[in-house]
């Protein structure tokens, strides 16, 4: 979707013919370019603004992505950017020719953050229905409804018990500012549910922060060991990703600073590209061995997770269960990325709605559903994708690129330059200082509360007392795609 | 020194483990008898105390240790030493594929050849084959001293960013992004007394050949 964007050189300046005070950067002020900072050319994050004769000018519309962040951060709210129609020939969207041109200049296929971002089947396609006189509605406002879950009790010994079936995904420091994964600790503890490392080790301030923590354990192994395991409550292997399905970790060096080459224990500036596969798990009994391997570890007190990206699901499935794991998570093609290929992310990988009805199921065929945990993730913004994911089949959800949003994140998709003017996705310290994490902890709190409070809404209308007894036969199908997927029935007569 | 001995004979890899880490708390030195190529055994202890495999073990021997030196009088089987990040796992036999897979520190010791895939994504630490060992030694590595005595497979040090291989046989063929350099005195005398601690008898230290990555950035950001 194209662009306009347009700055209005009256209101930018109103200040007696300046500009206001770019309160963004007052925390490293330079006072020789204060008059002419003009936060939209430096904040923007693809470079749409220039520079002429002393004003900015959005020059290079081709390039919005409209995350709207000069917008945002404009002091006189000088800025509109709007969508318009897209301009396509046939099939040569205006998109895809200053792609094609992009190619045929640089000679590189495109590297990007987020995830797909193309219309692709979800949550939306799929409706709760309200219970009437066959079965009653349960009142939100005087009646309970529980929210509570355990997750992980098949062997571990402490399983993850969580005030919310809304969890935390992984995101790594590196990926992620120190601040930002603060946030997110406090958020989670204050919400009562838990947060993951992501692949980059464990920071010392996001153990303390959270009260509950899973280790992720990846291709890379970055920041791995027996201490890093034992400090987790529970132990994720990632298989793989949603938005990078069939590759392994992206943290290019651009954000490779030195405390993260600490962690990791990798070059400085290098570029942190986790194996598309764990060099000892080729296999089914390659991965009963490592769950057995990491239980010997941690002294079989934590639950054991394994993440997979969707695409053969019911097979992947069916091995981790058979291989002991306590819990797995399915990760559709809506799921996001710090850094990956474009062409992976739109092409490769099975919508979340698919993966969650295919787990499901594939756990009931071997007898195994009630003893596997299964977690969604892959898309999930609201309480009522939660309510639909766990009638689908799930007993919990990730969020992930809906968390970093309730922290100020504005979708402009370059986390791996490591330049994010909200101080998410960077190490960069002046950036970093823009990040109020105790107030955006808060904040993700208070987001994955009202979730919660949404979820338990759908499901006391539809006559429920409990989040997690949500089931398939309540929802109903909008579109046919939606119901091919998962085989919900269409609203009214209800044929697939 | 206190010693406690462990008959593995009739002993799950979970019974053993909990053994051992209760042991490693108030033992100086740790026996384990009898332990049947069993896998997982001593993963992740992080006491600093001796532990000595009487027989062969099975996977993952030693994993995650992060002081104990461990002895293997035998075999080990595939990833020995795995993720190590310090102490010490000596194994006098052989050992199959990725021996110190992702080591993050210490060392590890096979006195005979390996499989292949020796100290793939090793970090850093030091890893020392007495024999031969096989294809893409090194691959994915971060960091850290690869030392072997025989000869190597195809493809050393694959996609290599940081860390060096050294090779005292034939260089079967070097991976993406490795190159050979030259030797230096420095990295003579360094050898030397690496090998010479672990007792291994090197006549000519010169015929060593140096492998290093080319740079450290070899996919993007040219």
């Amino acid at each position: 979707m194209p662009y306009r964007v347009e700055r209005n050189p009256d209101l930018c300046k109103k200040n007696f013919g300046r500009p206001g005070c770019c309160w963004y950067l007052c925390d490293d002020r330079d006072e020789k370019i204060c008059g002419k900072c003009f936060s939209c050319f430096n904040n923007c994050p693809h470079g749409v603004y220039e520079i002429i004769q002393g004003d900015p000018y959005p020059l290079n519309q081709e390039k919005c992505v409209g995350c709207r962040i000069c917008l945002e951060m404009c002091p006189n709210r000088a800025i509109e950017v709007n969508a318009i129609p897209e301009d396509a020939r046939q099939g040569w969207g205006f998109p895809d020719i200053v792609e094609i041109v992009r190619q045929a200049q640089t000679a590189s296929y495109k590297l990007r953050s987020t995830g797909a971002l193309r219309r692709i089947p979800d949550f939306d396609d799929l409706v709760v229905i309200p219970a009437q006189v066959s079965r009653p509605p349960i009142d939100k406002y005087r009646e309970p409804c529980g929210t509570d879950v355990i997750l992980g009790d098949r062997y571990a010994e402490n399983p993850l018990r969580l005030a919310t079936p809304i969890m935390i995904g992984a995101m790594s420091f590196g990926a992620l500012s120190k601040e930002a994964k603060m946030a997110l600790a406090i958020g989670s503890s204050l919400a009562g549910t838990v947060t993951n490392t992501g692949e980059g080790g464990m920071l010392p301030e996001e153990r303390e922060l959270a009260d509950k923590l899973i280790a992720q354990y990846a291709s890379g192994r970055f920041g791995v060991s027996a201490d890093y395991l034992k400090k987790g409550d529970a132990i994720e292997i990632k298989i793989g990703q949603g938005a990078k399905s069939g590759m392994g970790g992206h943290l290019l060096g651009e954000k490779v600073t030195a405390e993260v080459s600490r962690i990791r224990n990798i070059p400085e500036g290098s570029d942190a590209l986790s194996p598309a596969r764990h060099m000892d798990i080729v296999g089914p009994e390659d991965l009963s061995m490592k769950i057995s391997q990491l239980r010997e570890i941690t002294d079989w007190k934590v639950p054991i997770m394994v993440k997979f990206a969707s695409g053969k699901v019911a097979s992947d499935v069916k091995i981790a269960a058979k291989g002991g794991a306590d819990i797995i998570v399915v990760d559709g093609m809506q799921g996001g990325t710090g850094a990956g290929p474009e062409v992976i992310m739109e092409h490769s990988g099975i919508p979340s709605l698919a993966s969650i009805v295919e787990a499901d199921l594939a756990l009931k065929e071997i007898g195994l559903r009630d003893q596997v945990s299964l977690v969604a993730a892959g898309g999930v913004r609201s309480g009522a994708d939660l309510a639909k994911a766990i009638a689908l089949g799930a007993d919990a959800v990730y969020i992930a690129t809906a968390a970093l949003i309730s922290i100020g994140c504005r979708v402009c998709q370059m986390c791996y330059t490591g330049t994010c003017r909200k101080g998410i996705a960077t190490q960069d310290l002046s950036l970093r200082h823009r990040l109020d994490y105790k107030e955006m902890g808060k904040n993700v709190a208070n987001y994955i509360n009202t979730m919660t409070d949404e979820a338990c809404m759908l499901v006391q209308q539809a006559g429920n007392t409990h989040i997690t007894k949500l089931e398939k036969e309540n929802l109903r199908a909008l579109t046919l795609e939606a119901s091919a997927l998962t085989g919900v029935p269409m609203a009214g007569v209800g044929k697939i | 020194m206190k010693v406690f001995e462990i008959d593995a004979e009739n002993l799950t890899p979970r019974e053993i483990n909990s053994q051992v880490k209760e042991a490693a708390c108030e033992y100086d030195k740790i026996i384990i008898r009898n332990p049947n190529a069993k896998h997982y055994l001593a993963a992740g202890v992080t006491e600093d105390v001796e532990i000595e495999f009487d027989g062969s073990v099975g996977y993952f021997a030693g994993c995650m240790c992060d002081k104990p030196k461990i002895k293997i009088n035998g075999n080990a089987g595939w990833f020995v030493g795995d993720n190590i990040t310090g102490g010490e796992v000596i194994v006098d036999g052989s050992a199959g594929d990725g021996a110190g897979q992702g080591i993050y520190d210490g060392t590890v010791v096979v006195r005979e050849s390996v499989g292949s895939r020796t100290g793939e994504i090793m970090k850093n630490g030091t890893i020392i084959i007495g024999g031969n060992s096989g294809f893409m030694t090194g691959i994915f590595m971060m960091g850290g001293r690869i030392i072997i005595l025989g000869d190597v497979g195809d493809d050393v040090a694959e996609s290599i960013i940081r860390g060096v291989v050294y090779v005292k046989g034939e260089i079967k063929s070097l991976g993406y992004n490795a190159k050979l350099e030259e030797l230096t005195f420095e990295d003579t005398l360094n050898l030397e007394e690496t090998l010479t601690e672990y007792n291994f008898d090197i006549d000519d230290y010169s015929e060593f050949k140096k492998i290093v990555p080319e740079s450290t950035r070899p996919f993007y950001g040219h």
